[in-house]
Formats: structure tokens, C-alpha cells, sequence
């Protein structure tokens, strides 16, 4: 079956995600279209720079697409995608090079464009705040307020105790409400 | 304003994140090309074990062959041509390799184990050089370098100007 009569048809993830696992690739450009915005919007949060969110969203699908037997059917498929994007996200930003490094190949690498290019989506102005809080405040935040994860799976994706997610996100809110109030 | 205003104005401002932006640019032309490429890359990954491999029995192969061909008997003033033409490549390469990799630098590549796949090739140039360091007069050697730089150059250039180009 082709993309075109898939498109013409009202397919629900689930048999989406079913005719993926049979290597159908129109379906799962189908699972991709669907998704690609709310797992891109994911990977920008965590890592505040669309450059890098557009690349962690693609590395996403390519893992989603070549580890997808390995969706259980235990959540929504969009719950474990979500997870997916979370985790690599996370793994992503753990390995990437300390921010003096990025600071030096962003200053050879001429970048403005990159500057303005985030301006657009920071211009929602929590989300430009919550860029600028410390690293961990700010993933414990994004988990914990923005994707409804709990301070127990908290822990476990960050490898630190609920205490201390609890005492980030405690952190995370004085900071943003510090913020606000020099609005 | 009181500390609990603050509170339910930061309530109100996560509520009104916008949960889909959409990305600045295509993303699937990369997807679908790097899946592609990773279906052939199990290839290659297969295969890198056997090119490194290859070079391996070259290097051995080849100090035979050097070995067996001069008798262990060289001439010293070949020798130190042979030495200098080895120590011209061997810089020459690195010279080009780092101005490669700061042309790319930054920019977004098509797999994320390139650098895996370099470090293995540059492994196997390892080997292959200290073989010619001993055995200067060795050509197989100096032959199968230039190879192995090759590689290592066109993966560079490869897994950039792919993705590049696609998106």
C-alpha cells in the first residue's frame, strides 16, 4: 500500500506502528508527520539550540525505526516515543562537549544565524527563561512540570535521588519565579 | 504582588507552553537517508572489521614480500629517500585531514559513529606507519598508506556532504 492511500485512510498509531514493524516505510513516515513536531519541540526544550534539536529529532526516528520491535504495546506508542526522545535527548546533551568547547566552535563558526535562529523560538518568553536555568534545575524542571514525569522516574532517567530532583525543581521554580518578578 | 501570585503566574505560563513547534527545517530527507545508509552501514560495519583486517594481512603480507624481494639487503641512500617521501605523505596527510575536519567542523553529520569509523581507520594508518617507520624501502607499505588515508579522508567529506546536500 502506498503513502498516498495510507494518507487516505484514517490509520491510528497503533496500526501504524504495526505495518512499521513489517518495514512498511510509508506508514512510519506517516508515525513521523504525526509526531515530528511534538519530539522536536521535546529535543528543543532539553537542549535550547534548534540546530541540535533538529539533529537529536532526527537521530530519534532513525533509533525509533530501527529498535520499534522493541514497542511492547505497554503504553500509547506516543508516550514511548515521547521516552525515547527524552532519554536520547538527555543522553545526548550528558555527551556533548562542556559549554566552553561549544562556546568556542559557536564563536569560529560565525554564530549569528544560529543566535537568531533560536530568538524565534525563545520568543515565548518561560521558554527563554527556563533555557537560562542551570542544567540539571532545567531538566528536572522540563520533566518534572513541562512532561508530567514523576520525581521517582525522575531519578532513574537522571541517575540521581527523588530528594534531589525534588530539591531541583524546588530550585527551578525560585529561579523562573525570580525571573518574573524582574519582568 | 504576593510570593503565591508568582506562583500561579508561572502556574499559568507553563500551562500556556506551546507544545508543538514545528522544526525549521525538513528533517526526513536526513531521516530517510541515514536510514538507508545505516542499512548499508551494518554492511560496512561488517565490513570495516574485514578492511581493517585486510590492511592487517597487508602490512604482514607485505614485509614478507619486502622481506623475500631485497633479502634483507638495502641500499642506505634509498633508504633515506624512501624515509623522506614516507615522512612527506605522513605530514602532508595530517595537514590535509585537519583542514578537512575544520571545514566540517560544527556541522551536523550523518551518522553520529563517524568518528567511531575514523578512529578505526586511523588505527589501522597507525599500524601500517610504524611498519614503514622499520621498513622504509617497503612500497606496498607507502601504497597501502596512501589507501587508508584516502579512506579516512572521503568518510570525513562523505558523512557531511551527504547530509548537507539533503536537507
Amino acid at each position: 500500500m502506498t503513502l498516498e492511500s495510507l494518507e487516505g485512510l484514517e490509520y491510528d498509531d497503533s496500526s501504524l506502528v504495526e505495518r512499521s514493524v513489517a518495514r512498511d516505510y510509508d506508514a512510519f513516515k506517516l508515525l513521523y508527520e504525526r509526531h515530528v513536531a511534538r519530539v522536536y519541540t521535546i529535543c528543543l526544550r532539553y537542549c535550547g539550540n534548534e540546530d541540535e534539536a533538529s539533529d537529536i529529532t532526527q537521530e530519534v526516528f532513525i533509533q525509533v525505526w530501527a529498535k520499534l520491535e522493541n514497542f511492547k504495546g505497554e503504553s500509547t506508542f506516543s508516550t514511548w516515543l515521547y521516552r525515547v526522545t527524552t532519554n536520547i535527548s538527555i543522553s545526548y546533551i550528558r555527551k556533548r562537549s562542556p559549554w566552553w568547547a561549544r562556546s568556542i566552535e559557536w564563536s569560529k563558526a560565525g554564530n549569528e544565524e544560529q543566535m537568531r535562529m533560536n530568538e524565534t523560538y525563545f520568543e515565548h518568553s518561560l521558554d527563554k527563561k527556563i533555557s537560562d536555568l542551570p542544567k540539571q534545575a532545567r531538566l528536572v524542571f522540563i520533566l518534572f512540570a513541562i512532561e508530567g514525569y514523576r520525581h521517582a522516574e525522575i531519578a532513574k532517567i537522571l541517575k540521581i535521588s527523588s530528594g534531589t530532583s525534588k530539591a531541583q525543581y524546588h530550585r527551578a521554580r525560585q529561579l523562573l519565579k525570580e525571573k518574573l518578578k524582574n519582568d | 504582588m504576593t510570593e503565591q501570585d508568582y506562583d500561579k503566574l508561572l502556574d499559568a505560563s507553563i500551562a500556556d507552553l506551546p507544545k508543538e513547534v514545528a522544526p525549521p527545517r525538513d528533517l526526513w530527507a536526513g531521516i530517510d537517508h541515514a536510514i538507508e545508509m545505516r542499512a548499508s552501514d551494518k554492511k560496512i560495519s561488517a565490513g570495516n572489521f574485514r578492511q581493517i583486517a585486510a590492511v592487517l594481512a597487508l602490512v604482514i603480507g607485505g614485509s614478507w614480500f619486502y622481506y623475500a624481494d631485497t633479502g634483507f639487503n638495502s641500499t642506505s641512500s634509498n633508504e633515506v629517500n624512501l624515509t623522506m617521501l614516507a615522512a612527506d605523505i605522513d605530514q602532508g596527510f595530517k595537514l590535509q585531514k585537519a583542514e578537512i575536519l575544520a571545514v566540517y567542523e560544527g556541522q551536523p553529520a550523518l551518522t553520529l559513529t563517524w568518528k567511531d569509523q575514523l578512529r578505526e581507520l586511523e588505527v589501522a594508518r597507525s599500524s601500517v606507519w610504524n611498519e614503514l617507520k622499520k621498513n622504509p624501502n617497503n612500497t606496498y607499505m607507502i601504497q597501502i598508506l596512501l589507501e587508508v588515508q584516502q579512506q579516512q579522508l572521503d568518510l570525513i567529506k562523505n558523512v557531511h556532504t551527504t547530509l548537507n546536500h539533503d536537507i
